[in-house]
């Protein structure tokens, strides 16, 4: 494990509910992700993931990981989505017939993170901007709307959209090589 | 994952791309640099992907992970509750599972309508989502036919990339291709045909015309059969596109540098000096020698032997070694058809004074000892 997990994890061992919060904040939302990869159905999804960090939680003292954290909770997220598919749709999936896990698990994963390095991107965006970019390409709206609720011209509306695909790009930029050693470094743990 | 795809493209630009494909100036540097490297087109439809599935970040926003946060808490506290006995928390949790398994049906509903939903959703974006684009890779040793939606007919030769939309557009037709292609174009003068390759961009109404343009080669010929064919740069290389014509039984060749070694063949086939970055047109020449490898034949007329090895190895998917490169001037002419490797071999080794050895699929090819 690396070192922040490693001392978060034992934070939480030792009933840390400020370290578990932390850690579900960090990995929260590329295991949502992920789990849609499955699942197809963000709801569930979010479900799926929640069980797991209640289980987490409950198992503190008697889980053993010999992995990486990230490693467990990803293995975890993707037997669980599966079991639920099975569970709720009645469609039955055998694991032994899905593709040799490591792979497709680290596809699905490398593609959950670069989804997660956009969500962060955007949660650090300066605050106008930010605003802007949600109403333009969340909320759909038109730049002349967005313009007009704001107060602001259309042209300073196109600047602020420009200036936050840059700003994402940058933090994907950035992001990515992290992404690349920590895949990485796993690896080499395991 | 390669991280330096930002070196050569902006993020802005993919995403104006699949936002608006038909906005012409911007989607040409798009394409091409997608057209460029194939891990290019990767990382291009990851983001795609994750663009047209905003939504689901949108749902992972600080305030619903806030929420989701809370919840895994309350359920915690729960779990505790029950566990020192309290029987009103496993009620609770037993009226959570009741609430979850009616959540479930209606996902179950509404699995039932994804596929329709996502044909739906898709086709009233702004990105054309209806018109797949379909890569055709074929490997060393095969060749392989396709009939376009245009009722145009490519054959692919061995170790080519070919892409291809599952539906033209309503202004022109396009197509990608890294390796050799053999073009039956069907006439449409309404809509111009382009093949776009690594450095060049062909473009015809309908036409028969053999185009070579492996991105590993540093040559780019294409020979016409019938009509007649004209070029484009790719973007900032060289001088601007001056339309070129290339009638039939000529061949255009495109140096993508200096450096290019220039077979004699081809030296033989063009008066003017061969220049990079230019596209020179040759003297007549014969066509079917070109265009034979459809035919899984292949016919040589006083072709070096350098030039017939390569051809072996693509089509015949084997490894040569030559021992001696004065080996590669060697000259030959023939016509092979429907033979084994072997059977090829031996009729160089008949008429050129080579031998060759085979071990597992690396062929070995050497001067013949002479007989004492």
């Amino acid at each position: 494990m690396q070192d922040q997990e490693l001392f978060l994890w034992s934070r939480v061992m030792e009933d840390d509910s400020r370290a578990f919060e932390i850690l579900f904040r960090k990995y929260y939302p590329v295991l949502c992700l992920l789990s849609k990869r499955y699942t197809h159905d963000m709801t569930t999804s979010r479900e799926v993931v929640q069980d797991i960090f209640i289980y987490l939680w409950e198992q503190r003292k008697e889980l053993e990981i010999s992995t990486s954290l990230k490693s467990y909770l990803s293995a975890a997220v993707r037997y669980n989505s599966i079991r639920r598919l099975n569970d709720y749709h009645k469609v039955i999936i055998l694991t032994d017939k899905l593709p040799d896990n490591s792979r497709e698990l680290h596809d699905h994963l490398e593609y959950a993170e670069l989804q997660t390095s956009i969500l962060e991107a955007i949660e650090t965006l300066p605050e106008q901007c930010r605003k802007v970019f949600i109403m333009s390409r969340f909320d759909e709206l038109k730049y002349s709307e967005i313009a007009q609720q704001l107060k602001l011209s259309v042209k300073t509306i196109e600047a602020h959209i420009s200036k936050a695909l840059r700003l994402i790009q940058a933090h994907m930029d950035k992001t990515m090589i992290g992404i690349f050693i920590a895949w990485l470094y796993d690896l080499l743990q395991l | 994952m390669k991280h330096d795809f930002f070196k050569t493209i902006t993020l802005e630009s993919l995403i104006d791309y699949i936002e608006n494909p038909e906005k012409d100036h911007s989607s040409r540097i798009v394409e091409n640099w997608l057209n460029a490297d194939p891990e290019n087109l990767n990382f291009f439809l990851k983001i795609k992907e994750a663009w047209l599935n905003r939504a689901d970040l949108n749902d992972l926003r600080r305030e619903n992970i806030d929420k989701d946060f809370d919840n895994v808490l309350r359920q915690i506290q729960a779990l505790q509750t029950a566990k020192s006995g309290k029987t009103s928390a496993s009620a609770k949790s037993f009226s959570m599972r009741l609430l979850r398994w009616a959540a479930s049906v209606i996902i179950i509903m509404a699995s039932a309508g994804i596929a329709y939903f996502i044909g739906r959703a898709q086709g009233s974006a702004p990105v054309k989502a209806d018109v797949v684009y379909n890569e055709m890779i074929v490997p060393i040793g095969q060749r392989s036919q396709i009939v376009l939606s245009d009722g145009t007919t490519v054959w692919v030769n061995a170790g080519s990339k070919f892409r291809f939309p599952s539906q033209f557009s309503d202004r022109k037709r396009e197509v990608w291709l890294d390796g050799e292609g053999l073009f039956n174009v069907a006439k449409d003068t309404s809509k111009t045909f382009y093949v776009h390759t690594s450095d060049l961009d062909v473009k015809v109404h309908g036409t028969v015309f053999n185009l070579k343009a492996y991105s590993s080669e540093d040559i780019i010929e294409t020979t016409v059969v019938e009509g007649i064919v004209s070029f484009e740069m790719t973007e900032s290389k060289a001088e601007k596109s001056k339309d070129i014509f290339l009638e039939p039984n000529h061949k255009a060749i495109y140096l993508k540098k200096e450096s290019a070694i220039i077979t004699e063949e081809l030296k033989r086939e063009v008066k003017e000096p061969l220049k990079p970055l230019k596209i020179i047109i040759s003297e007549p020449v014969k066509v079917e020698p070109v265009i034979s490898w459809t035919e899984g034949k292949l016919i040589f007329t006083d072709e070096s032997l350098g030039n017939i090895l390569q051809k072996l190895e693509r089509k015949y998917d084997v490894q040569i070694i030559v021992n001696n490169g004065a080996i590669n001037h060697l000259k030959y002419t023939g016509v092979l058809k429907h033979v084994s490797i072997e059977q090829a071999l031996r009729a160089l080794q008949m008429t050129t004074g080579i031998q060759y050895t085979i071990k597992d699929n690396i062929i070995t090819i050497s001067e013949k000892k002479e007989k004492i």
